[in-house]
C-alpha cells in the first residue's frame, strides 16, 4: 500500500523532470516596443512577455534602474536589437548575473543592414522602423522561440507568417494613394537617422540627416552646415520626431522654409501587440501627406511656367 | 637702521614635486592614448569590414541606392519564397509573389521608384540528381546605376520544399538575360557578382567579437 503523500510527491518530481516547454510558459524579455508587438503576435496566449524597461523612457542612452535588474532574473529568453539600439539591455542582464546564461534572440541576425543616410560608414540600427526589415525580424524571432519551445514551434511559425502578411497588407493599403502622387522631386531630410529603412522600402531617399550621430544633437556649426545642405539640395520636407520634441526643427523650418512632418520612432507609449502596426500606419500616412505636399509644389511650378 | 649687516640670500625654489607631477601627467596621457587606441581598434571602424573575393560585392557599401533597396527586399523575400512554397506546393512564380505582396516583385510605388524591374523565374528540377534550384531574375530596370538581379534558391532535394542555400547576384548590365545555369563558375564568367550581405550577425560579431 502506498504511503499517504507519495502520489503527490511523485507527480511533483515527474513535473520537475519535464522539459520547460511541456510544463511552463516561456517568459520572454523584450527591449523595444516593436519587439513586444512582434513577440505578442507570434506567441499570442502561449507565452508571457516582459519588457526590460517600463514604458515612457527614451531608449536612446537609457540608464538601467534597479527594477529592471529584478525583472531580468525571471526571464527565460530575451529578444534584442543587438546592433546598437539596446546596449543598456546587456548592462541590465550583466548586473542581474544573466549575461551569459540567458538565451538571446538577436532579431537582426537575418536583416541586411544599411548605412545611416548621409553617412556611408555607420550602421543604421533602426531596422524596426520598416515593414520589410520588421518581417525579417519576425521570422528570426519565431525561429528562435520555436527552438526554445519545440511544442509550439509550428504555432509560432504559422503566426509569424500570418503577421507578416498582415503587415504587408497594411503597407499595400496606402500604395494606390501614394502611387498617384508625383514623387519625382521629393527631397526630404530627417532630424534623426532612423528612417532609412522606411524610406528605402518606398524607393525614396533621405537627402540629409540633422543629427550628426545617433541621439546626438548637432553643434551650431554642424547645424549651419545642414541648413546650407538643405538649401543647396532643394529639400522641401523635414521629418521631425513625434516623441522627442526638439526646437531644432523650428529653427530649420525658419531658416530653410521646409515643411515639417513627423515620424514615430515606435518607442514610446504602452507596450501592446498593436503598437507597431498603429505607429507604422501613422508613419506611412505621414509619408503620404509629405509626398502630397511635394507633389503640390510640382503642380504649382508647372502652373507658373 | 643700518643695512651693512643685513644678509640677503636668494634661492630658486622649485616645486618640490615637479618631476613627480610630470611623471603622473605623462602616465595619464599615455594611459589615455592607450585607452583611446584600444577603443578605436574595437569600435572605431564603423560598418562593414568584410573580406570579399574579386567576384563579390558588399550589400552595405558597394550598391547603388536602387540596388540596395532591391537587395534588401530580395534578402527578406528569400524567406517568404520558402514559406509560400510550403503553403502552395510548387515554388512560387512571379504572379504568386505579387499576390502575396512580396517586394520587390509586387508592382507598387516602391517598384516604380526603383526602376520598374521586370521579373521572371525558372524552376529547375534536375532529373536523376538530388539537387535542383529555382531562379528569380530581374532586368530592364531604369533607375540610376541600376543592375540586373538573380536570386538562386538551391533545393535540398530536387523539388523539395527545403532550401539549403540561397544566393543573390547582380550584373552591371541592367539588361542582362537570365543565366543558363546557376553554377557559381558560370555566373562569375558571365560577369555576375555575388552580393554578400552585411547582416545583424556580422555587426554583432564586429561589436562584441563573438560568434552567435
Amino acid at each position: 500500500m502506498l504511503k499517504k503523500g507519495f502520489l503527490p510527491t511523485l507527480v511533483l518530481v515527474s513535473l520537475s523532470l519535464l522539459p520547460l516547454s511541456a510544463c511552463a510558459r516561456l517568459n520572454i524579455g523584450v527591449t523595444l516596443h516593436p519587439y513586444y508587438s512582434f513577440v505578442a503576435n507570434i506567441v499570442q496566449d502561449r507565452a508571457d512577455i516582459q519588457p526590460l524597461i517600463d514604458s515612457g523612457y527614451n531608449p536612446h542612452g537609457y540608464s538601467p534602474q534597479p527594477a529592471d535588474i529584478k525583472r531580468a532574473f525571471e526571464l527565460d529568453v530575451v529578444v534584442v536589437n543587438g546592433i546598437g539600439h539596446d546596449e543598456w539591455a546587456f548592462e541590465i542582464l550583466q548586473a542581474a548575473g544573466r549575461g551569459d546564461d540567458l538565451p538571446k534572440i538577436y532579431a537582426n541576425n537575418a536583416v541586411a543592414l544599411m548605412p545611416v543616410s548621409g553617412n556611408d560608414q555607420s550602421v543604421n540600427a533602426h531596422t524596426f522602423i520598416s515593414t520589410t526589415a520588421a518581417i525579417a525580424q519576425v521570422y528570426e524571432i519565431a525561429k528562435g522561440l520555436g527552438a526554445l519551445d519545440p511544442e509550439n514551434e509550428d504555432f509560432y511559425r504559422s503566426n509569424a507568417r500570418k503577421y507578416a502578411k498582415h503587415l504587408r497588407s497594411i503597407k499595400a493599403e496606402y500604395m494606390p494613394d501614394i502611387a498617384a502622387l508625383d514623387s519625382t522631386n521629393f527631397k526630404a531630410a530627417t532630424m534623426h537617422g532612423a528612417y532609412g529603412y522606411l524610406m528605402q522600402e518606398f524607393g525614396l531617399q533621405i537627402s540629409a540627416v540633422v543629427e550628426p550621430r545617433h541621439g546626438v544633437e548637432p553643434t551650431a556649426r554642424q547645424l549651419a552646415g545642414t541648413i546650407d545642405e538643405i538649401n543647396a539640395t532643394g529639400v522641401t520636407v523635414l521629418f521631425a520626431e513625434q516623441y522627442f520634441a526638439s526646437k531644432l526643427a523650428d529653427t530649420i523650418e525658419d531658416e530653410t522654409g521646409v515643411k515639417i512632418y513627423s515620424f514615430s520612432h515606435i518607442s514610446d507609449g504602452d507596450y501592446s501587440a498593436e503598437h507597431f502596426e498603429v505607429d507604422m500606419r501613422r508613419n506611412i500616412e505621414e509619408l503620404r501627406r509629405a509626398l502630397e505636399f511635394s507633389a503640390s509644389l510640382n503642380s504649382s511650378e508647372e502652373a507658373d511656367s | 637702521m643700518s643695512t651693512k649687516n643685513r644678509v640677503v640670500s636668494a634661492s630658486i625654489v622649485k616645486p618640490s614635486s615637479s618631476r613627480w607631477e610630470l611623471f603622473i601627467l605623462l602616465a595619464g596621457v599615455i594611459g589615455l592614448l592607450a585607452a583611446t587606441g584600444s577603443y578605436v581598434l574595437k569600435y572605431g571602424q564603423e560598418g562593414s569590414t568584410q573580406e570579399l573575393q574579386s567576384w563579390q560585392v558588399s550589400s552595405f557599401s558597394d550598391l547603388s541606392e536602387a540596388d540596395q533597396a532591391i537587395y534588401s527586399a530580395l534578402y527578406t523575400a528569400q524567406e517568404d519564397i520558402g514559406w509560400i512554397q510550403y503553403e502552395i506546393g510548387p515554388w512560387p512564380n512571379i504572379t504568386d509573389l505579387e499576390e502575396y505582396l512580396v517586394p520587390p516583385f509586387v508592382k507598387d510605388i516602391s517598384w516604380a521608384n526603383t526602376g520598374s524591374v521586370q521579373w521572371d523565374y525558372r524552376d529547375v528540377v534536375q532529373e536523376g540528381e538530388m539537387q535542383g534550384y529555382t531562379l528569380y531574375h530581374g532586368n530592364m530596370g531604369t533607375a540610376e546605376n541600376q543592375s540586373a538581379y538573380i536570386v538562386v534558391i538551391g533545393h535540398l532535394h530536387a523539388g523539395n520544399t527545403m532550401s539549403n542555400h540561397n544566393t543573390i547576384w547582380i550584373h552591371e548590365n541592367p539588361e542582362q538575360d537570365m543565366p543558363v545555369t546557376s553554377k557559381t563558375q558560370s555566373l562569375v564568367l558571365e560577369g555576375w557578382m555575388n552580393v554578400v550581405p552585411y547582416s545583424g550577425r556580422d555587426e554583432l560579431e564586429r561589436l562584441k567579437g563573438t560568434g552567435l
